[in-house]
């Protein structure tokens, strides 16, 4: 009984995934299947004054001037002409409410009005805090102790059962309410609440509360349940047991106080404040209407009363318009450029210097733009996995999945240190047993002082002189290499074949193949930072691009593969070489692994004028990054100085996603805020590719796209908070500060300097570059596709390859022509 | 360079109206104007430059460094008189001599490199100044307590401390957790405080003035009480069991902050024992608490290290542990490896919560660990008895507790080394190899300790009635440790251990009720 009752809780609860594996997700998801703003609209209800915040950030916008009155007529447009089946208004009725709903949300007083409406809704329910915090130390000791649990003794008894057999021996109170009640976690929250009498909506209201309070270790207990294979999944609770336990500190009190069991049962639920809100902000959009029909003539007074009455006005409603507007201008102006773009023959016949695939991941869009100012190169994007999903095995000590977070990897792939590396070994095998003297009881206390000295000499240069640091641990990618023969071995010529194949039937590269293809994947470099995943390739897993890239052109370098895929009709000219690269997005600098490649003078020669292209790209594209980046100018330093903590910027900003061909962007400043993936409509006849583009990397670009917009508009709930008091729990995750629970999302430095939002907060803008009933079909026959587009989660919008300019385009005000002539809006 | 003795008290009585006072001050003004210069650019963000700022504050170091130099070497006190009458005389007085110097290069190091840390680390905090402008004023007021040569300045330091902590561990007064965390702290410093109070009103009251050689010879009574309350206020500042609970919740400020703590304030209640070492080796009885306060609090923050899961409360309750051994240093009468632990324990701490995000970089897989049998146990048993004995064989030697603190220490660590380096199926290298190091590392310590011993022979007071006491006490302290040990390895995740664990954790776990402060009736 209680059981679909926690599911459904569980729904509004985000996921937190280890730190390791940092994936970018929604922190809604689970409520993806309701529209974007009814979504936000419902958790905003639930936490009360929290509410205002993402509504704040949006007011704020305006107040800078960074939208404009006009923004917020289209946005009122679109979305009254979208809902007007609802509301099923004639044409002149639309023209008048879209006049009224501008002004009722510009007019100073009433928006003023409609905060305070939000900003005073408070949640009536009380967070105990000593409840809380003991019931988050528990959860804390048991994930600590339960690595030894199961290694050490082989006992299991669950978080539940360890509490109460130790809670009924602390004083005969407790015995008094545990030893009669049930040992199973599940039995005992239903004997408590039983006792309580709610209705089915009261449970679900009291459920949130408790489990909210403990939200970042339910959103772990979430993760490991829905990935039960993860190597880093190693503790086994359940959101049951952090109830069962809340509710018994709870009843515990109510003995002690000799509370009610009414009042009792009042302190744990809140009121829903949903619909008195909604009531109270429709009233004042009716009182606004009211207020103003004297100053307008051409209707009568009943008529426009009327007109408005058709409207409920809601909290989401209202979100929604704001939110809309300010993504209206960056929609128009990147349309406007895309289709000006289409109408110009970008396409080059002659044959490039060489071709360079790149990661869909918006700091490639830089990398791109400056390479080919510099030179003629074709660049393409891709998914930055390249399509070989596998686990790293390195050394049998780490473990790492190469492949976005919606792939289960099979395959491993395992690399050992190299032999004659005498010196790493050893030093990584003085370090364990420093840790292993460290960890212990007694050797401790001797360690500090026989070391402790030595450390002068850390501090000093880990502070002066970060740049000489070299770090022991990192993974060089040529090793990978070095063994590619027993890679294909391993993962299987057929996958390896197949995998090849998807990789270049998808960039439609055909009968183009320059001389050298580069494969270019991207990692971060920081230091000392818990967050370092974030900033790696989210397509990787959040991991370094470079392994995967190393690897797939140690496969397509491959005879046996090119002979294999020739009998798949994919023919790679014998003079053509893939060469592996890796972009460093915090330095900027292309690191090159052609070392373990066979190369005539010739050759050579080539890839050292491609180096120093590569060289000028980076040092445009790093000067024009700095501009926007607060603080240190030396990215070198940046990347390497353990107390940093912005080393980038990372994703901030990103907003818009292209699927289609380089022609179609190329020449445009898009300013790193576009994934870029390539799509040729030409090469895709049975849209196979086009469908697993929507599916998978537009996948991994939405959950980017929400986990920056979450983070930065409701960074109190969302976010992972303050870096500079964050508390790291191994192999978990972070807390922050004294705080027990565990944190999601990203930290509040990467999102916000000082005040200011480096991260400008937008749904994730998608153009695609194809037929649109293409397009309408894939997106109709997937489910969760066709939700979130409907849904407004993101806007999906099409440019037709065949389409002739019929119009000129104006700036803003003829956005509704431009659909219908041009793009087609589907949400 | 030090002549502190009963002969030439009056010489030094003599001396005290002719100390420099500009030099002395020297080395004090950096952090002050530090501490200005920043307020200032907090109020108005364009009026200093940053470099200015990292220059003076490597001052403070550059200055504490070079004191031997242009210190004039009988200068080792200086007065500033305050208040003086027929039968009272209260001056401030600052001091001079070796061991002062090496905390004021230690501290003044430690707080240099955190000033460069959170120059960088607090860039996107617009308060980054005013805590900047703190944590010199912190300096500044560690600085004249470990130079502090009366209760009264001794009191003054103490409270400026208090002061600009608070306001530290408040850097973000908009998160109650924050002000409440800065709240308990203030709570057990002004039990300290008003300890160290007691004892300046107590001394003024009967002994007329507070210059320790004044008290200490005025009467014996006097001596104990003064001594007492000194190491109340002590052990709130070091951390003993039961007055840690402040140092753990402190988690809520950034991280140079703990650094700071943990390298700085924490080891301000060793200095102010080694300080005052002349008098607290000859009173037994005292010596004996201060032993046991310390052995409790090893046992007790080591065994808590255990099991915390996340990285910073690892490190505090290491701190904890590292403090309490320090403080058992201090009560075997063994002050000179005291002050060496201070300072080692304050650098490699500082450096470890520096660089507290490193962890997560290693995505270990998790490889089960070898179960600890019983054999193990009395192997490691042996091995220790058996070095300990060897220990004892040393005793004839001079230096008599150092030794045996050593060779305990050497005994620990290769009884570390023997559970879980040979019982494991490890490789004959890897073993040769962890033999190595510690070889390796005791030599090193050993150099470093008769560096030590040879700058600061001056303070081992041999006394007779704190040699004994030791030699009974150490062994049973290393059996108890070792079964402690056994039992929270070996049963650690079972019923038993999780039993042991809470009973040691209850005052951790419900801050509320067990919070020993309420009951005193302590209000903030």
């Amino acid at each position: 009984m209680i059981k679909p009752t926690l599911d459904r809780v569980m729904q509004r609860i985000p996921v937190v995934w280890p730190l390791q594996q940092f994936v970018a997700v929604n922190p809604l998801e689970d409520l993806s299947h309701m529209p974007f703003d009814h979504a936000v609209g419902e958790m905003s209800q639930l936490l009360g004054e929290k509410l205002s915040l993402p509504l704040q950030k949006l007011m704020m916008q305006y107040d800078q001037k960074n939208m404009d009155a006009g923004d917020i007529f289209n946005a009122v447009n679109d979305i009254i002409v979208q809902k007007n089946d609802q509301y099923s208004l004639t044409d002149i009725e639309v023209s008048i409410t879209v006049d009224l709903l501008k002004g009722f949300l510009l007019n100073g007083s009433w928006r003023h009005q409609v905060f305070q409406l939000i900003s005073q809704t408070s949640c009536s329910s009380q967070v105990d805090d000593g409840i809380r915090t003991m019931c988050l130390s528990w959860i804390t000791q048991y994930v600590s102790q339960s690595k030894n649990l199961h290694d050490k003794t082989g006992l299991s008894s669950s978080l539940f059962q360890m509490w109460r057999s130790l809670m009924i021996k602390k004083n005969k109170k407790w015995h008094n309410i545990l030893h009669d009640s049930p040992e199973d976690a599940c039995e005992f929250v239903e004997h408590i609440l039983s006792m309580c009498h709610f209705n089915e909506d009261q449970l679900e209201n009291c459920l949130f509360n408790i489990v909210w309070q403990m939200k970042g270790w339910a959103g772990y207990i979430k993760w490991q349940k829905k990935y039960p294979n993860n190597p880093w999944a190693n503790c086994q609770m359940d959101v049951i047991e952090l109830v069962a336990i809340w509710l018994g500190y709870k009843t515990y009190e109510e003995h002690q106080a000799g509370v009610s069991t009414d009042d009792y049962a009042n302190t744990m639920i809140y009121d829903d404040v949903s619909a008195h809100l909604d009531n109270s902000i429709n009233e004042s959009w009716l009182n606004y209407v009211k207020s103003i029909t004297r100053t307008l003539s051409n209707h009568s007074a009943e008529f426009i009363n009327a007109v408005s009455q058709k409207i409920p006005m809601s909290l989401h409603l209202y979100f929604l318009f704001w939110q809309r507007a300010s993504e209206v201008q960056y929609e128009q102006s990147l349309m406007h450029n895309l289709t000006v773009n289409q109408q110009q023959d970008n396409s080059t016949h002659e044959k490039s210097i060489a071709q360079w695939v790149f990661c869909l991941d918006v700091r490639s869009e830089g990398v791109r733009r400056h390479l080919e100012k510099i030179a003629s190169y074709r660049t393409y994007g891709f998914a930055g996995f390249f399509g070989f999903a596998f686990t790293l095995n390195q050394n049998n000590e780490r473990l790492s999945c190469h492949c976005p977070a919606l792939i289960d990897p099979e395959k491993i792939v395992a690399i050992q240190k190299s032999q004659g590396d005498f010196l790493k070994t050893n030093q990584a095998s003085l370090l364990k047993t420093v840790q292993q003297v460290k960890s212990s009881f007694l050797s401790a206390f001797t360690l500090f002082e026989m070391v402790g000295l030595f450390s002068v000499f850390k501090l000093l240069y880990k502070n002066y002189f970060p740049m000489s640091v070299s770090r022991a641990n990192q993974l060089d990618p040529n090793q990978v290499a070095l063994t590619g023969k027993s890679i294909i071995e391993k993962m299987g010529m057929e996958y390896v074949v197949a995998q090849a194949k998807s990789l270049l039937m998808a960039l439609a590269l055909g009968d183009r193949y320059d001389e050298f293809v580069i494969i270019c994947g991207h990692s971060a470099q920081t230091e000392n930072n818990p967050f370092h995943a974030s900033l790696d390739c989210g397509a990787c897993g959040g991991n370094a691009g470079s392994v995967n890239a190393v690897l797939v052109c140690a496969v397509l370098n491959d005879q046996n593969v090119r002979v294999a895929l020739r009998n798949e009709q994919v023919f790679i000219p014998d003079s053509t070489i893939f060469i592996a690269a890796n972009h460093n997005t915090t330095t900027d600098a292309i690191q090159w692994y052609d070392s373990v490649l066979d190369l005539n003078d010739h050759q050579q020669k080539k890839i050292k004028q491609i180096k120093d292209d590569a060289q000028l790209a980076s040092n445009a594209l790093r000067n024009e990054r700095l501009a926007k980046l607060p603080g240190d100018s030396n990215v070198e330093r940046r990347s390497k100085h353990w107390a940093e903590l912005l080393p980038e910027l990372g994703l901030v900003n990103n907003a818009a996603m292209v699927i289609g061909p380089r022609a179609l962007t190329v020449n445009l400043n898009l300013e790193q805020r576009v994934f870029l993936h390539s799509y040729e409509a030409s090469a895709d006849p049975d849209l196979s590719i086009l469908q697993s583009i929507l599916l998978g990397p537009l996948m991994v670009a939405y959950w980017i796209n929400m986990q920056y917009y979450f983070s930065t508009v409701a960074p109190e709930i969302y976010s992972a908070g303050n870096k500079a008091i964050h508390n790291v729990i191994e192999d978990v995750g972070v807390l922050e500060g004294n705080d027990m629970d565990l944190k999601g999302g990203l930290p509040l430095q990467s999102v916000y300097f000082r005040e200011t939002p480096l991260h400008q907060p937008m749904r994730l803008l998608v153009v695609v570059y194809a037929k649109q009933d293409a397009v309408a079909g894939i997106v109709s026959s997937n489910k969760k596709l066709s939700q979130l587009v409907q849904g407004g989660w993101i806007r999906l919008n099409v440019i037709e390859p065949s389409a002739q300019p019929t119009m000129p385009l104006q700036n803003n005000t003829d956005v509704v022509g431009l659909k219908d002539q041009r793009a087609v809006e589907l949400a | 360079m030090i002549h502190i003795s009963r002969q030439n008290n009056n010489d030094l009585i003599n001396m005290r109206k002719e100390g420099d006072m500009i030099n002395l001050c020297m080395v004090l003004l950096p952090s002050l104007l530090v501490t200005l210069l920043s307020t200032m650019r907090y109020f108005h963000p364009d009026r200093c430059r940053l470099p200015w700022l990292k220059i003076l504050s490597s001052m403070t170091l550059a200055l504490s460094l070079t004191m031997p130099i242009w210190l004039s070497p009988e200068m080792t006190t200086l007065q500033i008189p305050l208040f003086e009458t027929q039968t009272i005389f209260l001056p401030l007085s600052l001091e001079y001599n070796t061991l002062v110097w090496l905390m004021l290069c230690s501290s003044s190091f430690i707080s240099l490199m955190t000033h460069e840390y959170s120059m960088r680390y607090l860039h996107s905090d617009q308060n980054q100044m005013r805590f900047i402008a703190n944590l010199s004023l912190l300096t500044f007021s560690i600085m004249i307590l470990i130079m502090s040569a009366n209760l009264l300045t001794l009191w003054i330091a103490w409270s400026l401390v208090g002061v600009s902590l608070y306001n530290l561990l408040r850097h973000y007064e908009h998160s109650t957790i924050a002000q409440r965390s800065a709240n308990q702290f203030l709570q057990s410093h002004v039990i300290g405080n008003a300890c160290i109070g007691l004892a300046v009103i107590f001394a003024v009251s009967t002994a007329g003035t507070t210059e320790y050689l004044d008290v200490f010879f005025y009467s014996h009574f006097v001596t104990k009480i003064v001594l007492c309350l000194i190491f109340i206020a002590i052990m709130i500042q070091s951390v003993q069991f039961p007055f840690h609970g402040w140092l753990i919740d402190t988690m809520h400020a950034p991280t140079p902050i703990s650094a700071v703590m943990h390298a700085g304030v924490v080891n301000v209640g060793g200095v102010l024992l080694a300080k005052l070492c002349q008098w607290y080796s000859v009173e037994t009885d005292i010596q004996a608490i201060i032993m046991i306060s310390g052995v409790l609090t090893a046992i007790v923050g080591q065994t808590l290290m255990l099991i915390q899961a996340d990285v910073k409360k690892r490190l505090a309750y290491s701190t904890v542990a590292q403090m309490g051994y320090m403080i058992l240093q201090c009560g075997l009468g063994c002050y000179i490896s005291a002050v060496f632990h201070l300072v080692a324990h304050g650098l490699y701490k500082a450096n470890l919560f520096l660089s507290a995000g490193q962890t997560l970089n290693q995505h270990n897989i998790i490889v089960p660990k070898s179960k600890q049998t019983v054999s193990d146990f009395i192997f490691s048993v042996l091995c220790t008895l058996m070095l300990v004995a060897t220990g004892f064989w040393f005793l004839s030697w001079s230096h008599v507790q150092l030794t045996v603190i050593t060779w305990m220490l050497v005994a620990v660590t290769v009884q570390q080394l023997f559970s879980s380096g040979f019982m494991s199926s490890k490789t004959k290298t890897q073993v040769m190899q962890q033999w190595l190091l510690i070889t390796l590392m005791y030599f090193c310590y050993l150099y470093s300790m008769s560096f030590f011993i040879n700058h600061l022979l001056d303070f081992i007071i041999e006394a007779p009635g704190a040699l004994a006491l030791p030699l009974v006490v150490l062994m049973p302290c290393v059996l108890l440790i070792l079964v402690t040990k056994f039992i929270i390895e070996s049963y650690c995740s079972s019923i038993g251990g999780f039993v042991i664990q809470k009973i040691l954790l209850i005052n951790h776990l419900s801050p509320v009720k067990f919070n020993w402060m309420t009951k005193l009736g302590v209000q903030s």
